[in-house]
């Protein structure tokens, strides 16, 4: 009889954990897994696309959680903030022989199916710098920051204190959980999603020479120091414009949220022309990106964290671009494993960050390669694996009990 | 010295003594600007007018941060809070001291001049256990403020605050947990000095059984009421002739025989089940001014104690101090401060409803010679008076203020 297999998600999936699920759904066999989704609210129409698009039967369940959410009061005003965690309750657990959890964060399981959870951690950022990104807030975006992270932090002691299996994108992350929270996570590195493949779109206004950054503009994505060192360049007369591209970015020029406004102050403040030493471009279409990628003079990641950016320099690299990137321990591993030897320069350290802006377009490209990466067969064979061992281990909790 | 006070929750009894006993003793030339608002502000405004030490009261409210539990398209608040304290609170003074730190989000360059007391850890301690005792909506609030506490606590054990304890087994328990320290914990025990001022005062209307046994604490979960229930039923059935009726104080004890909560609800339904009656088997009273409560305290067999853990647990050594026989739970904290004061204690395990019971029968069967025993132990207990506690917490704020010194030199 074949093991039943429940995905749990109640949050948005970002696109590579949503691709993640599908490529490894569409590859368990059907005989060994039968798999439904458990979600609830606006992600229920999400699963049955999902659910349309895979060539095997799965069922949705709408099984709503218990939602918690943060709120800020100040003389009797209330307002909500930040992302809800689902408490799933233990109902949700009966059924299956293993609950699969692709992205754990904002989750709270409930202690009764801790033995059955297979559980991607897709990375720690929000935990790891709390602190900073509640300096880096507004009064409200700081009550986010660290009350997110205090649930967070909560929801991953109880996960990694269990029998459940974590599941960790990068060695990087795989340390830190041990360091921590003292649990051995599996490793299962996806594939990043290729620009190779993509058709390209036209992007206006690009200026004929430039170096871009591709990230969002939250407080990890350390564009500050990014605009210190081109302001440093520009006082020597070496400046080469510097587009920037991703999520928010265009609230550099409009100053709207209080990131955004903190950012085109530092641009003012520094005396950076927008449209001549900084271009903005807001989010882009893969495609988009490709031609942004691709006519660019090279690439530079000042992240503080591993996150969507890092993703993005990955495909910079697959298109030959020239990339200069923090330097920190998941970078490191992330090119390092992929062969690639980009320039490094420590994030909080401007004049380094200028010295990278300045060599880039000197630097040798190299020819456009696909990154040795895992196939999706391979990930979802790991998955495969781990969702039996799983599925063994709870049988055996069960029979304990 | 100009010492600033941060204090948003303003804790009834016990915490109204330490405050007290800390303020009433310090020097006058000490002066104390308490920052608060809301209901803890007029708690304090009480307060202030029973301290002989002058109290300057600052109303500053805060940002708040608090959970919501939502289920469809209802949300609803629940009740804790956690208090993102401005760093302007530091301006003007020399050392500021959060006397309950727990809930209180410091800002990180406030640290240097911080002196912050914690109690205990219960919450974040028995966090799951707790949580999983609540409903829905006290469970999202249990989950926070087990989150955040903890999260704050990381903080402020990571810190250059000074840290305040009332037990060795806190300190040990912060040490454990949130180590390695640069610096431990200072341990102050409380004093139970004021128990000797207390005057009795007239109980004659309560309509008291003639013997009884008490336990006085909140109906929290982590007092563990209903180990104790199941233990008073199994002597009610299998010693009926050793069977004392259970008296309770404390707030939200009434909830108990109203069933008006979720809390109270549970406890009412297992003394139904348990086939005890309220208000013949089990007497409830709720809170009682402090002339009262030690007439009731007085009067019994004994104070049973099942709770699971405490920060400090007064109420053992209130009784220690009056020669009531006391029966505990054999939990590190009580052991320490009971065996400190040399309390002869009848010590049971707090999961288990048998020794509760045995504990129970001992405290009927055998009262005349655990009177005795704690009577002669009465006589010799010495205590900390809450003069010393004042001095060494005037102690650890000048240490704070040199320390302080320090580290504004260095990062000038």
């Amino acid at each position: 009889m074949a093991t039943l297999l429940h995905v749990v998600d109640y949050t948005p999936p970002d696109p590579q954990t949503a691709r993640l699920v599908e490529e490894v759904l569409a590859r368990l066999p059907a005989d060994e897994f039968a798999v439904g989704i458990v979600s609830s609210g606006a992600e229920l129409d999400r699963a049955r696309a999902l659910a349309g698009r895979l060539d095997r039967p799965v069922e949705v369940h709408d099984v709503p959680a218990l939602v918690h959410r943060f709120a800020v009061a100040l003389d009797g005003d209330a307002r909500f903030t930040g992302s809800p965690t689902h408490e799933v309750l233990a109902d949700t657990f009966i059924a299956p022989g293993v609950v699969w959890f692709p992205q754990l964060q904002f989750h709270l399981p409930a202690h009764r199916g801790l033995a059955k959870i297979v559980a991607g951690i897709p990375d720690t950022s929000l935990i790891e710098m709390a602190e900073f990104l509640a300096e880096k807030g507004d009064s409200v975006e700081s009550a986010t920051a660290t009350g997110l992270a205090a649930m967070a932090d909560m929801a991953l002691r109880r996960v990694a204190a269990s029998p459940a299996r974590l599941v960790a994108p990068s060695r990087r992350v795989a340390d830190h959980l041990a360091k921590t929270y003292g649990c051995a996570p599996a490793l299962v590195t996806v594939p990043t999603p290729s620009l190779l493949d993509v058709p390209a779109e036209a992007v206006p206004a690009l200026p004929a020479h430039y170096i871009v950054y591709a990230g969002g503009i939250g407080p990890l994505g350390n564009h500050e120091s990014l605009l210190m060192a081109q302001a440093r360049l520009k006082s020597v007369g070496k400046a080469f414009p510097l587009v920037l591209a991703g999520e928010g970015t265009e609230q550099v020029a409009s100053g709207v949220s209080h990131r955004g406004a903190y950012l085109k102050g530092l641009v003012e403040h520094l005396g950076l022309g927008l449209g001549l030493d900084i271009h903005v471009l807001g989010d882009l279409t893969p495609g988009e990106l490709k031609t942004v990628f691709s006519q660019s003079s090279g690439a530079i990641l000042p992240a503080v964290a591993e996150d969507a950016a890092l993703l993005a320099a990955g495909q910079a690299a697959e298109l030959g671009v020239r990339l200069a990137v923090s330097d920190m321990p998941g970078p490191r591993d992330y090119f390092s494993r992929r062969g690639l030897s980009p320039l490094w320069f420590r994030p909080g350290a401007a004049d380094e960050i200028a010295a990278a802006l300045g060599a880039l377009p000197a630097a040798s490209p190299h020819p456009p390669v696909r990154l040795p990466d895992p196939g999706w067969d391979e990930v979802a064979q790991s998955y495969l694996t781990l969702f039996r061992e799983q599925a063994i281990l709870a049988a055996s909790q069960s029979g304990v009990r | 010295m100009k010492l600033g006070v941060v204090d948003y929750q303003f804790a009834r009894g016990g915490a109204e003594r330490f405050l007290l006993g800390v303020f009433d003793n310090l020097p006058p030339d000490v002066e104390v600007t308490l920052f608060s608002s809301g209901n803890a502000l007029a708690g304090y405004h009480e307060l202030a007018t029973q301290s002989r030490h002058d109290i300057a009261l600052v109303d500053k409210p805060l940002l708040m941060h608090q959970s919501a539990a939502v289920a469809g398209d209802e949300a609803m608040l629940s009740g804790p809070q956690i208090y993102d304290v401005p760093a302007d609170i530091w301006d003007g003074q020399d050392v500021v001291w959060f006397p309950w730190v727990n809930r209180h989000l410091i800002p990180r360059p406030c640290f240097p001049r911080t002196v912050a007391t914690i109690h205990d850890l219960i919450v974040v301690e028995l966090g799951e256990f707790m949580a999983e005792k609540r409903e829905a909506v006290g469970r999202v609030g249990h989950f926070f403020s087990m989150a955040m506490e903890d999260m704050l606590t990381r903080r402020l054990m990571g810190s250059l605050a000074k840290v305040m304890v009332d037990a060795e087994r806190t300190r040990d328990h912060l040490a454990r947990t949130y180590g390695p320290l640069s610096r431990a914990p200072e341990v102050v025990p409380l004093s139970t000095e004021h128990m000797r001022e207390i005057q009795p005062a007239p109980i004659g209307d309560l309509g008291l059984p003639e013997r009884f046994v008490l336990y006085p604490a909140n109906y929290s979960s982590h007092k563990n009421h209903e180990s104790l229930f199941i233990a008073l039923a199994k002597v009610k059935e299998s010693r009926p002739d050793a069977f004392l009726p259970l008296v309770l104080t404390g707030g939200s004890t009434p909830n108990i025989a109203s069933g008006v909560d979720y809390r109270g609800g549970y406890l009412k339904a297992l003394l139904d089940h348990l086939k005890l009656e309220i208000g013949r088997d089990v007497i409830i009273l709720g809170v009682l001014d402090d002339g009262r409560f030690r007439s009731v305290l007085s009067r019994a067999e004994g104070l049973v104690f099942p709770t699971l853990l405490e920060g400090f647990g007064f109420p053992p050594l209130e009784a220690g101090l009056l020669g009531i026989p006391v029966a505990c739970s054999d939990i590190e904290v009580l052991r320490e401060s009971l065996e400190r004061h040399n309390v002869p204690t009848l010590w049971f395990q707090p999961g288990a409803p048998d020794q509760i019971a045995a504990a129970l029968v001992r405290l009927s069967t055998d009262a005349p010679a655990l009177r005795a025993a704690a009577a002669e132990a009465a006589a010799g207990f010495q205590d900390l008076t809450w003069a010393e506690v004042s001095a060494r917490y005037l102690q650890a704020f000048r240490d704070q203020i040199m320390m302080a010194s320090l580290y504004d030199g260095r990062s000038a």
